[in-house]
This record gives structure tokens, C-alpha cells and sequence, in this order.
């Protein structure tokens, strides 16, 4: 078989897969479900007060949409109802949540059968659908169990466009004394035209300390401050500047923003005199997809001898953007036939994706554009055709972001990490309504070429010997608010660059420790959290 | 018709088959884009969105088609919720094209379904071609 034939193929099976995702979640959303089938169907219908019997369960279908409080809304034009929502009850969804967890989670046998007619909501019946065993380092094996609301969900929103200042904020100690610290900013923002850049401090909002502000009702002004709830917002602020002992007071109003997920491309010249190309990429969102097409243009064209991918405020996204990526970096030598990603179900679905009921098959690294962006459909992508590459990650760098590294390891790229542990997220799932709640629940793990997926407790970099596939060389570097992204003097950029001349690193110093929302001391209430948690994962991620 | 090499995206959009369209039988082939962006732009973009996919918020930027014949949408970035992060999508974000039919008229399209709407008293100029050769990088320097 031709090789150009092979990546037809190839490209033909990744589109495949991807449509079919759409496909399942357009089902989902209008409120069909998931789950279904190879459940045992031995208990009495639904809505007549079933029982439980452990071990012994109906298809999800069963009790679909059979809500407590179903939803009436209708199409204003055709008049019709956006959802098929009887009338239920919290035992149907919690019967609902039970069979469609059997069905599709990854560790479904590892869940305890509980009678779901103990639970007084599904939320809470819900966190108990999950396992409880924990990966080798004590974490919880499932840390990406959640729910949120599905009309908020479901809102649509143009590519890259949001409501903010502009500014994503480093929480790098939620409690009093808190330090917040700007992390990145994007161009052409309300916290650009302000000055705000990375490392500026924030002492005070809206005449609230920042710092050491500890009521309620400081914490809640924080938190509006910092998060806006949408566009037209005008808070006041009182920063430091890096390497400025004096502080000064600004206004932003928050408005629409364009996210720049590629950024700061260009080369640099290493201490041996190496020219080493560099990009910032923060978002898998469907912009990136010409974003990485430009950088990899421009950085093919400057000869760069080795790539440093930015990577630490990642959280993921769009899979296909991490293939296409992958694709650019290695080249169709090296990825040609070879397998992106392989999807892994629960054991009751080795060779079906349940969702979507295609045949499982490989995800290959995707060698054309396929209409993320403005690019048209099926235009080439470029390749840089490199046998290693350079990765700055830290906690944030997650999912998407992860299948980049595991992916190009998997064909035999050297990888090398600089900065901190990776999130740990080999995970997926096919988010699911059922009666207004999205859930989100593991449904299966990517794996690569050569097989391996297990890395919940995220990639490490080491610059000893180890044989853990979970560990990559490179240095353990802390990050470094004090100097710009992309600026050859900031810390895991700086180790990058003498890891790539001389195979050392700088000395080991302890992580910073990122936290994702303002808290009170002591406080179990949770009042502070006012971030849904990808969001969380997506601005501070740590 | 799509050409043969796209025609997989036909499988793709089931979610808003039956919705919006309006009757138009044939492609408009003219890239466009808005001749005066505005508020009203939006929001006539919006609110045949809201009905063509069957959702009850779609955010658009206020310059949607003001300088590119290209939207995207994705989930979840309403203002001040953040963009959903399943880490992992799978899935392909709906995609529209803006065309005009040489009379400035503004038809609303989707490739992956075929539908097309029309945008009623709105104006469209052709947009200018600018293929993926001769994309002038807009990345912020370094």
C-alpha cells in the first residue's frame, strides 16, 4: 500500500471518529442520553417506583429523560419542544445515572452498587458513581468527575470570543496573605491598554485587600473582580509592576475578548549559538488550528534546529489540534501508518465506540486542516520533521495537551519536559444531559502507538536514569513569574535551552503551588469557588 | 454540492437537520463578508443561529464576518462561565460560511449539512480571497 494511500486512510479515519463525536453529542444534548444496551434487564419499568437489586441493571434508555422536574421549553419559531423530558422522578435519574455509569465508565466494576432510592438528588448520587481507588502516587484515580448545567453547557459562543479583561491571574496563594499575580495577558485587551503583564501583582480590588482580606464579603468582591460575569464590568484595581516597589490604582471594564492561543512564535539563539524556535500555545480551541498553521510556516521557514512548545497553561481541548500538532512536528516520515491515538472503552466495548457505534480504530496524526479555523477544509499542513522536541509544562498542561507528548513518544520522538508534573488526564468522556444536567463522567483512556496510556499521575521530568514511561528527561523547573513568556531569560525557557546545549539543568528548586480560586481560612464552605472547574483548569490549572 | 473530498461533513451536523432553511437551491460560490458590521448584524446572525441549532444562547463576537467569511462555534464561552474543558473533544465545532450572491445579498451557510439562510436586509460585499498560501501571519511578536 502507497504511503499516500495510507494517509488517506488515515485522515479518512480521524474524520470518521471525529464526526461520529459530534454526532453522539448532538444526540445528547437535545436530551436522549447515553448509555443503553448490554445491561441486564431484569428490573420492573421505570417511573413504578423500581427497586434495586445490586449487580442487576436495565438499559439507561430506560429511564431517559424521566425527570422531576422536566424541561418545557419550545423553538420560538416551530414551536416545538427542545426536549423530551416526562414526567419522573429523582429515582428514575438516579436509575438513569446508575445504568448509564455501568454502561460507559471506564472503571465501571470498580463502583460500589449503591440503591440508588438513597440518594435525595442525582448530583449526590452522581459523586458516588465513581471509583474510589487511587493511582500509585495516592492520588484519586478519578480526579474529572463533574456536572454542569446543561443550557449553560450548551451555549454556543464564536470561536476564541469571551468576556474579561484579558488577563489570566496566577493564584499562587488563595489564602490570606494571598499572591495573586497576573500569568499572561492577551493583545489588544482592556489589561494590555492598563499595562497589566506578566508578574504585576494585585494588591486590591474595588477597595477590597487582595492580600489579606478574610469575610465572606471580601472574598465574594474579590472573586467579581477578577472573574467578571460579562461584558461592561468596571472594577478597580491596585497592582504592583514587576520590579517596581511602587503601586498604582487602574480601571478596567471588562469586554469582548479574542484569544490568541498561539502566541510569542520566534526563534532564539542558544548559548552554543543553536537557532531554536519557541511558541507559547495555550488553548486547543478551534482558532489554534490556523494559529499553529502560521507558526509552523514561520518556523520552518527560519531552519530552526530544535522546537520548544509552551505548553504549561494548556488544558487541552480540540484532540484533532493535538494530532495536527504532533503531525507538524514530527512530519509524514515519521507518522506515516503510525497511530495518534487509540481509544480504550470499558471492557464491555473492546472493539465498539458505545457512544457513537462506530468500530474503534486508530486516531492518526492528521496531515490536513479539517475546517476548525478559516483555513479551508483538506489544506496541508507543514511540518517542521524534528526527532525531538522540547515541552514546558507544568499542572495545567492537561488532556489535549498531554496527547501531544504521549503521541510523539509513541513513534519514537524524543520528548524532553522542563518545568513541573503534568495534570494526569489520558481520560475522555461523551458529556451526557439527562433532564438539564450535563455529566461528565471518564469513559475511556487514549493510548499511543506503542501502547501506553497510563499516566494518571501525569508525566514528570527527571534528568536521571528511570525506566517509568511516565517520566521524561529534562528538568524539574519552577515557574517563573518574574520574567515575560517566551523571553530567553524566564526560568524553564533559560532551562530548555541549557538542557538543549549541555544536557543540565538549572538547580532543583520546589514547585510554585497554584491554586484556582480565592478561598476564606479555614473555610469548608465553598463559598469561594466561584469558577465552574474547567474553568479553573483552563485559566490557573494548577 | 460540496466537493467530493468534503463530502464526509455531510454526515456530520444531525442536530439541526429540518431547521431555518430557505429554500435557496443552489451554492452562492462569492465569499463575503458584512459591508457595515454592526449591532443589527449580530444579532440577525444570532437569533437564525439560536433557530437553526436549536440552542438557547449563542454568543457572537460584534465583529462576526467583519473580517473573515468564516464562523466557528464552540461550547460554552459565555461570558464569564469560560470555555468548557473536557480536555478531550472528540467532537467538530459547527462551521458557517457567509456568501453573497452577487446582488449583496448575505446567504448563511453550512458546509457540513448543505442548509443555507438567507439574511434578510442585510448587505454583504465579496470578501477579498486570501488563500492559505498568501496568509500574512497576524501572530503577536515575540
Amino acid at each position: 500500500m502507497s504511503q499516500y494511500r495510507m494517509t488517506v486512510m488515515a485522515t479518512n479515519a480521524i474524520r470518521s471518529a471525529l464526526t461520529a463525536g459530534l454526532v453522539a453529542a448532538a444526540v445528547a444534548g437535545c436530551g436522549g442520553g447515553g448509555g443503553g444496551g448490554n445491561a441486564n434487564a431484569s428490573l420492573p419499568p421505570a417511573g413504578n417506583g423500581s427497586s434495586w437489586t445490586a449487580g442487576q441493571f436495565l438499559p439507561a434508555d430506560s429511564f431517559a429523560a424521566q425527570c422531576e422536574s422536566p424541561r418545557t421549553d419550545t423553538n420560538p419559531d416551530t414551536g416545538q419542544a427542545l426536549f423530551s423530558d416526562i414526567q419522573g422522578s429523582t429515582l428514575d435519574e438516579n436509575n438513569w445515572l446508575r445504568s448509564w455509569s455501568n454502561d460507559l465508565y471506564l472503571w465501571y466494576d470498580e463502583i460500589v452498587d449503591q440503591d440508588p432510592g438513597g440518594f435525595a438528588s442525582p448530583l449526590a448520587y452522581f459523586n458516588e458513581l465513581k471509583t474510589t481507588a487511587n493511582t500509585v502516587s495516592g492520588n484519586p484515580k478519578d480526579q474529572f468527575h463533574f456536572t454542569w448545567d446543561t443550557a449553560q453547557y450548551e451555549a454556543l459562543s464564536q470561536s476564541g470570543i469571551s468576556a474579561g479583561y484579558g488577563a489570566d491571574f496566577a493564584l499562587l496563594n488563595a489564602t490570606p496573605p494571598r499572591d495573586i499575580v497576573v500569568a499572561l495577558t492577551q493583545p489588544n485587551s482592556p489589561a494590555s491598554v492598563a499595562a497589566l503583564a506578566r508578574g504585576t501583582r494585585i494588591l486590591s480590588i474595588d477597595g477590597v485587600d487582595a492580600v489579606n482580606g478574610n469575610t465572606q464579603a471580601d472574598v465574594a468582591t474579590l472573586n467579581a473582580g477578577l472573574f467578571p460575569a460579562g461584558i461592561n464590568e468596571t472594577h478597580t484595581f491596585v497592582v504592583e509592576d514587576l520590579n517596581s516597589a511602587a503601586t498604582r490604582m487602574i480601571t478596567m471594564t471588562s469586554a469582548e475578548i479574542t484569544s490568541t492561543p498561539v502566541q510569542n512564535i520566534g526563534t532564539i539563539t542558544s548559548p552554543q549559538g543553536a537557532n531554536v524556535g519557541y511558541l507559547l500555545f495555550n488553548d486547543h480551541i478551534a482558532t489554534a488550528e490556523s494559529g499553529l498553521y502560521d507558526a509552523m510556516n514561520q518556523l520552518a521557514a527560519a531552519n530552526i534546529e530544535d522546537l520548544i512548545i509552551d505548553v504549561r497553561y494548556n488544558g487541552g481541548g480540540f484532540l484533532a489540534i493535538a494530532s495536527q500538532l504532533a503531525y507538524m512536528v514530527a512530519g509524514g516520515a515519521l507518522t506515516s501508518g503510525r497511530v495518534f491515538e487509540n481509544l480504550e472503552f470499558n471492557g464491555k466495548h473492546p472493539t465498539t465506540n458505545p457512544i457513537t457505534g462506530a468500530t474503534l480504530g486508530p486516531l492518526p496524526f492528521l496531515d490536513v486542516t479539517i475546517g476548525l479555523s478559516v483555513l479551508a477544509p483538506d489544506t496541508a499542513l507543514p511540518t517542521l520533521d524534528l526527532p525531538r522536541v522540547f515541552v514546558i509544562t507544568g499542572s495545567g498542561t492537561c488532556s489535549a495537551s498531554e496527547s501531544i507528548i504521549n503521541s510523539l513518544r509513541g513513534i519514537g520522538v524524543q520528548v524532553i519536559q522542563i518545568g513541573d508534573r503534568t495534570c494526569g488526564k489520558p481520560y475522555g468522556f461523551y458529556p451526557a444531559d439527562n433532564c438539564g444536567t450535563t455529566y461528565f463522567s471518564i469513559q475511556f483512556r487514549g493510548v499511543n502507538d506503542a501502547g501506553f496510556g497510563d499516566y494518571a499521575d501525569g508525566f514528570t521530568p527527571s534528568n536521571g536514569t528511570t525506566n517509568n514511561n511516565d517520566v521524561l528527561p529534562g528538568c524539574v523547573v519552577d515557574d517563573d513569574f518574574n520574567h515575560a513568556l517566551g523571553d530567553p531569560t524566564e526560568a524553564r525557557l533559560a532551562a530548555a535551552l541549557q538542557f538543549r546545549d549541555t544536557e543540565t539543568c538549572p538547580a532543583v528548586s520546589s514547585p510554585a503551588t497554584l491554586t484556582q480560586s480565592l478561598s476564606l481560612p479555614d473555610s469548608d464552605t465553598g463559598i469561594a469557588i466561584s469558577k465552574p472547574p474547567w474553568r479553573s483548569n483552563r485559566m490557573l490549572g494548577q | 454540492m460540496l466537493p467530493k473530498r468534503l463530502r464526509w461533513l455531510k454526515l456530520a451536523p444531525f442536530v439541526i437537520a429540518g431547521f431555518g432553511c430557505q429554500g435557496i437551491k443552489t451554492i452562492p460560490q462569492e465569499p463575503a463578508w458584512f459591508e457595515t458590521p454592526s449591532a443589527h448584524t449580530r444579532e440577525v446572525v444570532e437569533s437564525t443561529l439560536v433557530s437553526a441549532l436549536s440552542v438557547a444562547t449563542i454568543s457572537l463576537s460584534q465583529n462576526v464576518f467583519a473580517d473573515s467569511h468564516v464562523l466557528v462555534l464552540e461550547r460554552g464561552t459565555t461570558q464569564g462561565i469560560g470555555r468548557p474543558q473536557t480536555g478531550r473533544s472528540l467532537t467538530v465545532p459547527p462551521r458557517f460560511e457567509l456568501y453573497t450572491d452577487g446582488n449583496g445579498s448575505c446567504i448563511l451557510h453550512r458546509p457540513a449539512t448543505m442548509e443555507q439562510w438567507r439574511l434578510n436586509d442585510l448587505r454583504c460585499l465579496p470578501a477579498p480571497d486570501i488563500s492559505a498560501a498568501d496568509r500574512i501571519s497576524t501572530l503577536s511578536p515575540r
